[in-house]
Parts: C-alpha cells; structure tokens; sequence
C-alpha cells in the first residue's frame, strides 16, 4: 500500500521545474517534502495529483500506475490534494464546498456519515456551514480545504504548505489534525513545507528537494541529526 | 406605455435566453462558443423536411407541441454535444484563441451544411400562428405570443436557477465555474460538467429557435447570427462568468432596443442597433466587469 513517485519530471514549456524526484509514501505515515522556494515541491504534487502531466518517471499507487489518469480519476483512486492557498469555492457555503467533494468521490453512500465525522474534528465548520466559503477566515478556509478533500474518503492525502498565511497557533491545529487523522483512519500524508521545524515532530519521513530534486531523504533516528538536515537543505551537503 | 413595457420585456426575455445559452458554457470553458446562434438555427430548421424546394414541408413541426418542443430540443442538443464530442473534447488543454476560433469554424459548417441541405432562399413556415392572436393586457394591446415569450423565459431561468442551485450536476457545474482545476482534482468530472452546460444551452437555444420562428415565420441559413450577436454582447454587459448576469444583460438589451425603437426620432429608427451598441460601449466604459461584476477569473482547462 505505497503511493510512489519515482525519478519525475516535469517542465513548464522548456523550464524544468522537476528534474528527478522520488518520494514513496506506505500507508499511515507522514512523509514531508521540504525545500526552499522553486525547489519543485508544489509541481512534484501537482503531478501526482493530475493536474500536471509529467515528462518523465512513473508514479504509481498499490503498484499501479497513475500516468495518463485525469485528477477525477485519480480522486477516485483514493487520492486528494488541498493545494497551496486553499483554493476554496468561494462563491459556494461552507456545505456545498463539502459536498461537491462527495458527490464527486467514489462512495456515496454514507456521505451523512463522513460529513458528520468531518464536522466532529472541525467543529467551526459546522457552525458556518451556511455561510459562502468566501467569508471564512485563512485558518478556517484551511480546515475547509483539508475536509473538503477528507470528504472524497482517502488514503493518500496530499497537502501544500498548510501553514501558508496562517498564525502559529492555527498551524499547531492543522498539524494536530493531520496525525490524528493519520492515527484514525490510517490515512498516508505527503506534506509539502518550506520550514522544516514545522513538519520535523510529525513526520516519519523528510525529502529534502532542491533545484528540482530530491536530494536526501531522512527516516527514522537521522531525523534527529538537525544539523545534518539543515546543512542538506540549505545545500551545504549532500 | 403599457404595450412599449411588454415589447421591450418580450425581446429582452429572447436575447437574456440567448445569452444564458453563452454564458453556461462560458462560466465552464471560459470560452464564447460563437456557434451558439447556428444551434438556434439548427433547431429552426429541423421544424421542416430537409430539401432544397423552396415551399418549406413541416416534419416534426406538424406534431402535437409537447412532441414538436421535445423533438426540436432533441435535434439541438444532439447537435450541441456532438459539437462537444467533435470539436471541444479534442482542443481540451488548448488556449481560448484556439477554441474560439473552432467555435467560429463550427458556426461556419453549420450554416453551409444548412445551405446544402435546405438552399439559400428563406423559407416560410406556419407554426402555432394562433399564437399570434392580440390579446388586451392593463388596457394595452400585445399579443398572446408575447406574453408565452415571457412565460416561457420567466420558466426556462427559474427551472436552471433550481437546477443550478440545488442538484449535484448544477453544484459541481457551480464549483467548475468557480475554479475548474480545483473542481477535478476534488472529483468533479470534466466531461460531466461540460457535457452537461453544453446540452442545457443546447435546450435554451431549442426554446429560441421556437420562440422566433412562431414569431417571424421565416427561415434562414443565418437568421440564428444576428442573435448570437445580441446574446455576446448580453453576455459582456451583463459580466462574463455570471448566469444572473447573462439574463439581466439579455433584458437590458431588449430593452434598450425597444426604447431606441419607440422613442427616436423616424429618420433616426434605422441607426437603432447603433443606439444600442453605443449604449453597450457606455456600460463597459463604466462598469467594465459588466453589470453583474462577478467576472470570475478561473483555470483555463
């Protein structure tokens, strides 16, 4: 059960903005992707969504492969994205963001149920679910875009820069709720961040990706060398 | 008074349902589908047996109306989701200008392949002319057509609003209007979406398409170009991206033309259309997002 993304490219035109990245996220771990702005991040996600078509390199998921599958189908495969600001329906409630996400998604039935489940673990969604999607707050647009794309029923979660724009605090929430939906529902997260302290106390793995690559991958008791990891992502090592 | 309100409402609800046809598609492709008044021509036209003769034959137009309405529809949207299939589908992922152009290149082979098949006369046709009959409404004088026009355009916008608010086609055709790459990588199905804006304007050009033939009875290759003309720039005043836009662009127009119509001066009656088209300037000078300014900005697809 590993969504894998292995040796990826992806250009805009005849930029290369990922020249070989590979990042593999097993079932119910945490693994972030960090790296300095324009390191390829945002594109390595946006590829494994759908909503970029790769040069180069497979991405597969249990073993099969996503290339040439449109982002519907891939949601469908048990795959969501909350990409980097959010991007909410606006116009839309609170409610309708939400559903529009299951209706889309592959279980319908039950969609009460998971709707419940949501609202439960952001309860201020629930107390706004009236109101146009366009009126929350950044911290609550956030939780809007993470249960929106809870809403589909995944296992592989990929989420960009959660904590863009938001208060420390706020950040701390997300960052609680992404590993207690991890602990609940076994759910794989692939979180993309800029500030490496953000994801080090929740990650089980980090992917160090600079100029388009993913240079380093750290797991397990190398998470603790901070100085290592530091020196890798500002390009003092290798 | 009285007679003028109700002329100007009639045209208005004509060009606010062309408009409302442009502007579905539009708030999902984000695109002009400049083949929109050749849909309102197709339906028109599959009133009669196809031929070259000039004396038009009604075929589906001599059905009881539930069955000439369903089959006009039919025609139209069969011939809009082929266009859908043919023509749209293959230039997903292509920029505006390309599809744009398609849209025109379509509108073209729509009307030459209605010139191949029918000839170029116009053809009159004789379709529900009881309709035609005068009817006195607050002590002016109209017709009853015109007030089914009315009706019928107050129907065909509360059954889309109700469609559009409360179905799951009509949210997610909402959201993809929002932000379509967004609706997708949420699940929403792009050919759903599109297929389904494309066969409801595809029945707004249907109720079009009827609507003017039992008003003019007449026929031609290109009699569907002048509307889509009006319903473009309905569309642009009203603010591109808004439904509720399109309509009150589509009435505004309407309503201009017939004041200009009314109230100018006899010598200066056949410069209405540049009256209107001043009037269009004006707006967009003022309120460039158009009336309704929604303008959303989304991903091209």
């Amino acid at each position: 059960m590993t969504l894998a993304i292995e040796h990826l490219e992806v250009s805009y035109g005849r930029l290369a903005a990922v020249r070989d990245a590979t990042v593999t996220v097993a079932s119910g771990e945490i693994v972030a992707l960090v790296g300095p702005n324009g390191a390829g991040k945002s594109t390595t996600l946006l590829a494994a969504a759908g909503a970029l078509q790769p040069r180069g390199g497979t991405i597969t998921l249990d073993g099969a492969s996503l290339l040439g599958l449109s982002p519907e189908q891939r949601v469908r495969r048990d795959l969501a994205m909350v990409p980097e600001g959010r991007e909410i329906f606006r116009t839309l409630t609170v409610a309708e963001n939400l559903t529009v996400a299951a209706g889309a998604g592959r279980a319908k039935p039950g969609t009460a149920e998971v709707m419940d489940e949501l609202l439960a673990l952001f309860p201020i969604l629930r107390e706004r679910l009236r109101q146009p999607a366009g009126q929350l707050s950044g911290g609550e647009q956030q939780q809007l875009a993470i249960a929106r794309a809870l809403m589909t029923r995944p296992r592989y979660l990929l989420i960009d820069e959660p904590s863009l724009g938001l208060a420390p605090l706020v950040v701390k929430r997300v960052y609680e709720m992404l590993t207690e939906l991890r602990r609940r529902q076994g759910l794989a997260i692939l979180v993309v961040e800029q500030s490496m302290r953000r994801v080090l106390s929740v990650a089980d793995k980090v992917c160090v990706m600079r100029d388009g690559r993913v240079v380093a991958t750290f797991a397990g008791e190398d998470l603790s060398d901070r100085r290592r990891l530091e020196q890798v992502y500002f390009g003092l090592a290798d | 008074m009285v007679q003028t309100l109700i002329n100007a409402i009639s045209l208005g609800s004509i060009y606010a349902l062309v408009a409302l046809g442009i502007g579905l598609l539009f708030g999902v492709l984000k695109v002009i589908n400049f083949a929109h008044g050749d849909f309102i021509t197709i339906g028109a036209f599959a009133l009669i047996i196809p031929s070259s003769q000039a004396a038009a034959e009604m075929g589906i137009g001599l059905m009881p109306w539930p069955l000439v309405i369903a089959g006009v529809a039919a025609v139209v949207v069969l011939t809009a989701l082929a266009a859908e299939f043919l023509v749209f589908r293959p230039l997903r992922g292509a920029d505006s200008a390309t599809v744009m152009i398609a849209s025109f290149a379509l509108g073209y082979f729509l009307q030459s392949s209605l010139l191949l098949v029918f000839g170029s006369r116009p053809k009159s046709v004789n379709l529900w002319s009881q309709l035609n009959v005068p009817v006195v409404l607050g002590g002016a004088e109209t017709s009853l057509l015109q007030i089914i026009i009315i009706a019928a355009t107050a129907l065909l916008i509360a059954g889309l609003g109700f469609l559009m608010r409360y179905t799951s086609v009509g949210l997610a055709m909402r959201a993809a209007a929002e932000n379509f790459r967004m609706a997708r990588l949420v699940g929403v199905r792009a050919n759903l979406v599109i297929g389904a804006a494309i066969a409801l304007s595809g029945i707004l050009a249907a109720a079009v398409s009827l609507l003017i033939v039992v008003q003019t009875g007449v026929l031609s290759y290109r009699m569907g170009v002048p509307l889509m003309i009006f319903g473009f720039v309905a569309t642009v005043i009203g603010g591109m991206g808004s439904l509720l836009g399109s309509a009150v662009g589509g009435f505004a127009v309407g309503i201009v033309s017939v004041l200009a119509q009314t109230f100018l001066p006899e010598s200066a009656r056949p410069f209405r259309d540049a009256v209107v088209f001043s009037v269009v300037f004006l707006v967009l000078m003022l309120r460039p997002k158009g009336l309704i300014g929604g303008g959303q900005r989304g991903e091209r697809i």
